[in-house]
């Protein structure tokens, strides 16, 4: 137990972490912007 | 000679990285977010998806004395629209339409060969159109333009000839 805490004290990934981070913001900044056209564009129904 | 079987505590095998929890917990909030935000749309502020309206014999759909034997417009006393609309490689039929601004067009739009599909630019009016069946979809023009219709669904040699134009007048 004591060999894997001491890694988990040593592991930290900030690379990947940003690289993940810059990931989601994208995502979310894609999906709200095609979201936000949806609302504008104005509602259909059947 | 024995084997012995190493020791696995419930701790040590259901370890997870405080990156890796962190990064399900992220990833589970934005499926709840990006779900409701869909449900919203969907049910509290009407958005719907086209819908097939009715099934119909290709062949004979656009003779006779259907809506689809005549396609374009048909007005209403209140200001409304229907439109009916026949595509075939590698046409629409009507290709130009004029309604008034503010008014509520209900599209019905059938194929009578191959499948194409029916997109209105810059609009949500996006359908696909299967032979044998009729797509319905209806929309409001707040704003006057110019909206064009195009062909979506790869449709022979000429699809990319296949458009036609919706022209909103105040």
């Amino acid at each position: 137990m004591e060999e894997i805490k001491s890694t988990e004290e040593e592991f930290h990934p900030k690379g990947t972490a940003l690289v993940l981070a810059i990931f989601v913001l994208v995502l979310i900044l894609l999906w709200g912007t095609v979201y936000l056209i949806l609302l504008s564009r104005g509602m259909t129904t059947v | 000679m024995s084997e012995e079987t190493p020791e696995v505590s419930a701790e040590t095998s259901l370890h997870i990285d405080p990156y890796e929890r962190n990064w399900m917990r992220l990833t589970v909030v934005l499926l709840v977010v990006f779900a409701t935000a869909v449900t919203i749309a969907g049910f509290a502020l009407g958005f719907q998806v086209p819908s097939p309206e009715e099934r119909v014999d290709p062949r004979t759909v656009a003779i006779g004395d259907g809506p689809f034997a005549d396609p374009g417009l048909r007005e209403y006393p209140d200001g409304s629209y229907d439109l009916y609309i026949v595509s075939q490689m590698f046409s629409f039929s009507p290709n130009e339409v004029t309604v008034r601004a503010g008014s509520e067009v209900t599209f019905y739009v059938t194929s009578i060969d191959v499948q194409h599909g029916f997109k209105l630019q810059n609009t949500n009016v996006n359908m696909q159109i299967v032979p044998g069946q009729v797509s319905k979809l209806t929309v409001t023009f707040d704003e006057p333009g110019t909206y064009d219709y195009i062909c979506t669904e790869y449709c022979g040699s000429a699809h990319a000839q296949m458009y036609g134009t919706l022209t909103v007048e105040k």
